[in-house]
């Protein structure tokens, strides 16, 4: 996943809010909303998600198991 | 009067049971107290003068009867506001539920009122227990006994600045990432967060957090935090996460030897923001408990250094019940803090949660190996003492952050605390110390699950043989 651009995420906030926020609103939410991706980017490349699912099971799996 | 209002609950149990100290007039005395002091305070915005000394009445004829419940028979207590009292509004510190009166009470105030403790009022919290301060509420800002000027800390802010200042003996909080250890180290006084499921949550209001929040008390020793676990802590199957534990006095546990305990000193995560004086309280109280007979020894939990990573998955998916209010109503009964934190929520992805969580499993992997090699490890409940109201910056060991910004309050408030709340371990904060400044530090003991008793152990021997212990702060010394 590309980080995406902050037009890009006030496109995303346009379609999910419609026009319940002002122009400001959208301002003051894109710096919170690019951080929420920039976490989602870390999280993937600490690349947790890769094994092959027919080599893992839960107990095995330290990724899984509470 | 008034000076028994600074004494512990192991002080005052014995006074009132052999009849020298009447809880009518104990609890008359708590409700001056809290007259002459809340205004400079607004830890206690709810008082319930009459019920309270109806119920004060009712003790004391069933003391003379010969009727004694225990330790809290007769005590003044306070509840944080978003823990249900039957008949008492409940407003989580929110506009939304100023006006919101619960019909029943909560599994804790059920256990309380079982035990002859005496409710006289609600305290003050940060709106919905979403920061650890107490700056954003319905009834305005708490101020810390130390220094009105400075921060309670908080979510559960009123209740640590009231039992700091006299004026309930014990107070229950809720905690969901720092929010009764927090405002414990900030006013210096003892606040637990149980492990996950031993406290039952029926009756504590909007799920703030689902999976991370605990119920639990705050008072001014170790020891009287073990006497409110033995009333709080037990199964309750009306809560869906309250687990069976194994049957423990906590309380008879405080006599067990610290000789061979073994000690943790955390020294990676936990000091990467302290002050050098908060870092030195901290290895100072290593040091106390090598003397007392401990093992001691340095360990690091590399896998910490990914909770802001965990974290916002696990915050964000439990504010969308405030949407609605931040999307349409919200700008009159939201502060907007909160309103866009929950906004900037409703961008969680699930393939988020799923990493964080696997994330999280890893963390609790090494946790659980480190514990495997110590009983209790020990870290600051905070990188810094109580900072000032009036200033936007909060300086950390790396320069200031702006705390104003959630982000930079999580940095100051919470970073140190969430980490148990993620891993549903035991961890307490006691005093450990007095900042340059004058205001407390907190050395935060945390342990296995359901192990609660052996870090409550831990603290009261820390306490009883080298920390400075309860201090009475200059609000309550100047009146």
């Amino acid at each position: 996943m590309t980080m995406p651009s902050d037009d890009t995420i006030r496109g995303l906030i346009l379609d999910q809010f419609g026009d319940a926020l002002t122009g400001d609103e959208v301002e003051r939410l894109v710096p919170m909303v690019r951080r929420q991706y920039q976490v989602s980017e870390e999280l993937a490349a600490l690349d947790l998600g890769g094994l092959d699912p027919r080599g893992t099971q839960y107990i095995t799996d330290r990724r899984l198991t509470p | 009067m008034n000076d028994l209002l600074f004494k512990s609950i192991a002080e005052m149990a014995p006074l009132i049971q052999s009849r020298q100290v009447s809880p009518v007039e104990l609890v008359g005395a708590a409700l001056d107290h809290i007259a002459l002091t809340d205004g400079r305070l607004n830890a206690f915005p709810v008082v319930k003068a009459e019920e309270a000394l109806a119920a004060a009445h009712e003790a004391e004829a069933e003391i003379m009867a010969g009727c004694y419940r225990g330790q809290l028979h007769g005590l003044p207590v306070g509840f944080k506001d978003n823990i249900a009292v039957r008949g008492w509004v409940t407003t989580c510190g929110s506009p939304i539920l100023a006006e919101h009166v619960t019909d029943y009470d909560a599994a804790v105030v059920e256990r309380l009122r079982g035990a002859g403790a005496v409710i006289i009022g609600k305290n003050n919290m940060h709106e919905w227990a979403l920061a650890g301060s107490c700056t954003y509420s319905v009834f305005g800002t708490v101020h810390n006994p130390w220094d009105p000027n400075r921060t309670s800390g908080g979510s559960s802010g009123g209740s640590g600045a009231a039992v700091s200042a006299g004026q309930a003996f014990l107070s229950v909080g809720t905690d969901a990432r720092a929010s009764i250890r927090n405002p414990a180290s900030y006013c210096g006084v003892v606040g637990l967060k149980p492990s996950t499921g031993l406290v039952s949550r029926y009756g504590e209001l909007p799920p703030t957090s689902a999976q991370y929040m605990v119920i639990g008390p705050i008072a001014r020793t170790a020891a009287d935090v073990a006497i409110a676990m033995n009333v709080l802590a037990g199964y309750d199957p009306r809560d869906p996460n309250s687990a069976p534990a194994p049957e423990t006095d906590y309380v008879a546990e405080l006599g067990a030897p610290i000789e061979g305990l073994r000690v943790g000193l955390v020294t990676n995560y936990f000091l990467d923001d302290a002050l050098p004086e908060v870092e030195q309280a901290v290895r100072d109280a290593a040091r106390a408990f090598s003397d007392m007979g401990a093992h001691v020894s340095e360990i690091q939990i590399p896998g910490l250094r990914h909770m802001q990573l965990i974290e916002p998955s696990f915050e964000s998916e439990n504010k969308t019940w405030l949407l609605d209010h931040a999307l349409n109503r919200g700008k009159d009964f939201l502060h907007q803090d909160i309103r866009f934190r929950v906004l900037a929520g409703a961008f969680a992805r699930t393939i988020d949660h799923e990493r964080a969580s696997r994330v999280l499993s890893m963390v609790k992997w090494e946790m659980d190996e480190v514990l495997s090699r110590v009983d209790v490890l020990i870290t600051p409940t905070n990188a810094t003492p109580a900072y000032s109201l009036d200033e936007p910056e909060v300086l950390l060991k790396g320069g200031p952050v702006n705390v104003e910004s959630a982000n930079g309050q999580s940095r100051v408030t919470t970073r140190l605390t969430v980490p148990f709340n993620a891993l549903g371990l035991p961890a307490v904060s006691v005093p450990c110390g007095v900042a340059a400044n004058g205001m407390p530090i907190g050395l935060q003991i945390a342990g296995r699950h359901f192990e609660d008793q052996v870090v409550l152990r831990a603290a009261a021997a820390y306490e009883r043989q080298a920390g400075p212990g309860y201090l009475r702060p200059p609000v309550a010394t100047s009146v």
